[in-house]
């Protein structure tokens, strides 16, 4: 073919850069994973502090969370229309994250809430820093500072507020914001490719 | 002259080249994903991703899902090494243009 012009090239090369980021987009948020845990998270903490059974509280509450989980990321996997081998090694991280953690919570008896901020910490900075996404990379900082805060002060008090803040901002608040986003790409405009 | 590297026309077309950004990234794309990022055409898409599949680039495999058909589209190996081939030639192309500016 004869050759392009520079602005034509130009204009080529932008349109990939504009696509490689769409391609980004493509990715589900899971939001609803995050609102689903911090929830789960809540009640398990408001069961064990308030209601009788309190040694039931955490077994019942993560187990059916872990169920739901299960079940809604069947449906989503069902309807998703793209497949990208970033969002592979995002779900590789998540899936690994909840390996370790069953693990931790059947049998880590001293630092089980610390086990817990620090593998969410690193789950969430992991993913951040793979899609190269901030708020996400904060998250997980916010995390790993309550672990530090948690193992510094040894206060059951402290641990329990840490764990309640956390899941109200980190989860449930996360998962909001994951999920307005997610609306909002959907309806986003339509990228210029000159079609 | 030194010589300019060809860039491959099937790519170069600017639906094409959006479509074929995207495979890239993807393992598989459904055709409506790829349309509503593309703010392509139903009509018009079909017809590019067609000269892509005749140029051996793309492959398409058609499935239910909930009980709607649904076509998937990849790369193939062949339209990998074209799109490589083609970002290498207009990295060659600019950085041959850019040359003299820097």
């Amino acid at each position: 073919m004869s050759q392009a012009n520079d602005h034509e090239l130009r204009q080529r090369l932008e349109l990939i850069d504009r696509m490689v980021a769409e391609g980004r987009r493509g990715l589900e948020y899971y939001g609803s994973f995050f609102v689903l845990w911090g929830a789960g998270h809540l009640a398990a903490l408001a069961w064990q502090s308030f209601l009788p059974y309190g040694n039931w509280a955490w077994g019942t509450c993560m187990w059916t969370c872990a169920a739901i989980a299960i079940a809604l990321g069947f449906r989503i996997s069902r309807r998703q229309r793209v497949h990208t081998r970033l969002g592979q090694a995002i779900g590789g991280i998540w899936w690994a994250f909840g390996g370790a953690m069953t693990i931790a919570f059947i049998f880590d008896r001293q630092h089980p809430i610390e086990t817990f901020f620090l593998l969410l910490g690193m789950a969430n900075v992991t993913s951040g820093l793979a899609l190269r996404w901030r708020t996400q990379i904060a998250v997980g900082l916010l995390w790993w500072a309550a672990a530090g805060l948690s193992l510094a002060l040894h206060s059951d008090d402290i641990q329990r507020l840490a764990f309640a803040i956390m899941a109200l901002v980190g989860e449930v608040g996360f998962g909001l914001y994951l999920m307005a986003s997610e609306r909002r790409d959907r309806t986003a405009s339509k990228v210029d490719t000159g079609a | 002259v030194p010589d300019l590297p060809e860039l491959d026309p099937v790519v170069h077309a600017q639906l094409r080249l959006a479509a074929m950004t995207l495979l890239n990234s993807s393992e598989e794309a459904e055709f409506t994903w790829l349309r509503d990022r593309l703010g392509a055409t139903d009509g018009n898409l079909s017809v590019h991703l067609s000269k892509l599949e005749e140029a051996g680039y793309i492959k398409v495999s058609k499935r239910f899902e909930e009980r709607k058909p649904r076509s998937f589209y990849r790369l193939t190996d062949k339209g990998r090494a074209a799109y490589l081939r083609y970002l290498e030639a207009l990295r060659s192309l600019l950085g041959k243009d850019l040359s003299p500016r820097d």
